[in-house]
């Protein structure tokens, strides 16, 4: 063969798609990870799972340099916690357990609140109350530190109404508050007052849960939430039925 | 004085009263202003007394959000503006201005509807005046960080060291929109108090994924005939919280789904007084311009027409039989709560 023959035979090869880099692969990654953690807030589970499915096995017996495992970690909670909203629980706790252990190997915070928050609802659901509550605390202590996710606050306090600690419930209820708030995520917001509407009448304030109940039904109604509030008034009803001498006689709860 | 008796007696007023929205609109501006206003002048007695105040600029920024003069030109000779540093060095000297360093900030409280809060409860602070209609907000660096400290004891049993206070606070008037879909904007179109802390030339900035644009560095590039372009201000900081998200170094999807909540409640706050179907035409064009910055991330929420169409819908938005669209959730004589 000629020089010229070697060349052409050089440039006429059909030549294999190169593989993606490691930075190409990891923004690849969170691109897809962030999409689901936008349906996961609007309840589009089995779309989490279909994506992420398959990709989250595809890591199974790969090794990967620390900053891809990191991203990996929030794949699999990503993953996990839709399958916990398809039933799927048991699976979603063996994959929050994986992802606990990385999280701590790689001492990776964010990866940890996460997977533990996750794991906290699994194992509730499964009746283990102790280790809830645990992995919970955990979550929400490592959160607060760095004013991260709010949600295992938010969490933790839903524990301890159901523990009746109602006071703190009612305290770490105003932290989340005051957290919502100040990020002016409004849909949290509306469910942080309705809890509070229910403590502060388990702790015997019917004033202070009306108060509450109102600013819920106000908000709800300000940003659209109609049956949210219907729900909230419903309760109001049932308040108003056992403390009359607590709504003026000309009270329009609807308005 | 961080709070006079006839700002007390006014937020006491309608605390009582609760049905007139236009009036706690004003009595909680008012008080909210003064007591930035405060703490700005006591935070730059403090850099004075540190001999920190070379820069006749942070006077200069004072003076303007302060006064809220459009005429002044920059003269540092105007008689104005003399007698504002003249009343400032008087209020040092007789002892009414205590000085008040960076590091205590984070323990100031203050008085909103219900009480006296921390000053990092913002939020707090912000929800009552969006609630009121009113186009006020309060901007403190690094609140979440402080609210976050606040838990120690709580949930943090030890270990983790305080947070530095930033000391840089921003109080004014907003334009319409508040949000962009990854972040909260505080889109400035008057300052009012400023922390001298927060440079003038500085005309934007992020914090905690927030996105801060200000008015009074054009205001004062204005005096020396420069140009500027907010819009390309606004652009750079969404960059810096679009690659925050892109990165994943700042979880924002909870932001995402209370997006359109709070562009409807903008929509509301600006038909607060009548506005044509025009006015709002502008709305419209920012409220594109942001959704297609991040277009994968919002492509099911609402249009804007979409959220206008909705609240007419549910009569929150009444159109006025001369086509002007009116929001009646701030009139006097529906009630609100704090």
């Amino acid at each position: 063969m000629g020089l010229g023959d070697k060349i052409r035979s050089l440039f006429s090869r059909k030549r294999e798609p190169e593989p993606p880099s490691a930075d190409e692969f990891r923004t690849a990654l969170q691109q897809t990870i962030r999409l689901s953690q936008i349906d996961l807030e609007r309840r589009r589970y089995a779309e989490v799972a279909k994506r992420l499915e398959p990709l989250v096995a595809a890591f199974e017996g790969r090794s990967f340099d620390a900053e891809t495992e990191r991203i990996t970690v929030s794949a699999r909670s990503t993953l996990a916690a839709a399958l916990f909203e398809l039933h799927r629980v048991e699976e979603a706790m063996d994959i929050l357990e994986g992802c606990v252990a990385t999280a701590r190997r790689l001492e990776s915070r964010e990866g940890l609140i996460t997977a533990l928050h996750e794991l906290a609802l699994c194992y509730r659901n499964q009746g283990m109350q102790a280790e809830a509550i645990a992995a919970c605390e955990e979550s929400a202590g490592l959160a607060a530190i760095d004013g991260e996710d709010v949600m295992p606050l938010y969490t933790l306090a839903i524990f301890r109404f159901e523990e009746e600690r109602f006071e703190e419930a009612r305290d770490l209820l105003e932290h989340a508050r005051d957290a919502y708030e100040n990020r002016h995520e409004l849909v949290p917001l509306g469910r942080v007052f309705n809890e509070l509407f229910l403590v502060t009448y388990a702790l015997n304030d019917p004033v202070r849960a009306i108060e509450y109940a109102r600013k819920s039904i106000e908000l709800k109604l300000q940003i659209g939430d109609q049956a949210g509030a219907q729900t909230t008034i419903r309760n109001l009803m049932v308040i108003r039925a056992q403390h009359p001498e607590l709504f003026p006689d000309d009270d329009d709860l609807s308005n | 004085m961080m709070i006079t008796p006839e700002i007390e007696a006014a937020l006491h007023a309608q605390e009582r009263n609760r049905m007139n929205i236009p009036a706690a609109r004003m009595a909680l501006e008012t008080a909210i202003l003064h007591q930035f206003r405060w703490l700005a002048r006591r935070m730059i007695a403090w850099e004075a007394v540190a001999g920190h105040l070379d820069d006749t600029n942070v006077w200069r920024q004072s003076y303007l959000a302060e006064t809220g003069d459009n005429e002044w030109t920059g003269d540092t000779g105007d008689p104005e503006y003399l007698l504002f540093r003249e009343e400032f060095a008087e209020q040092m000297a007789n002892g009414t201005l205590v000085p008040l360093r960076r590091e205590s900030l984070g323990e100031v409280k203050i008085r909103a509807y219900g009480g006296r809060y921390n000053i990092w409860q913002e939020g707090r602070v912000n929800r009552q005046l969006a609630t009121l209609g009113s186009d006020l907000r309060v901007c403190l660096v690094g609140a979440e960080r402080l609210r976050a400290r606040s838990l120690v004891g709580l949930l943090v049993k030890a270990g983790a060291a305080p947070p530095a206070v930033d000391g840089r606070f921003l109080v004014g008037y907003l334009n319409a929109l508040t949000a962009h879909p990854l972040a909260s904007m505080f889109d400035f179109a008057r300052e009012c108090a400023v922390s001298p802390l927060v440079p003038p030339e500085a005309s934007g900035f992020c914090d905690e994924g927030r996105i801060i644009v200000r008015d009074l560095p054009f205001r004062l590039l204005r005096h020396r005939g420069a140009e500027y372009s907010r819009v390309s201000v606004l652009l750079h900081e969404m960059g810096h919280v679009i690659w925050g998200d892109l990165d994943g170094s700042r979880s924002t999807h909870m932001l995402k789904a209370s997006w359109p909540m709070r562009i409807r409640e903008d929509i509301c706050r600006f038909t607060r007084e009548p506005r044509s179907r025009a006015e709002l035409e502008t709305l419209s064009t920012d409220f594109a311009r942001m959704k297609s910055v991040t277009p994968q991330a919002v492509a099911d929420d609402p249009d804007f027409e979409g959220i206008l169409d909705a609240l007419l819908s549910e009569e929150v938005i009444v159109e006025l039989p001369d086509g002007r669209l009116h929001c009646e959730l701030y009139m006097e004589g529906r009630p609100w709560t704090y």
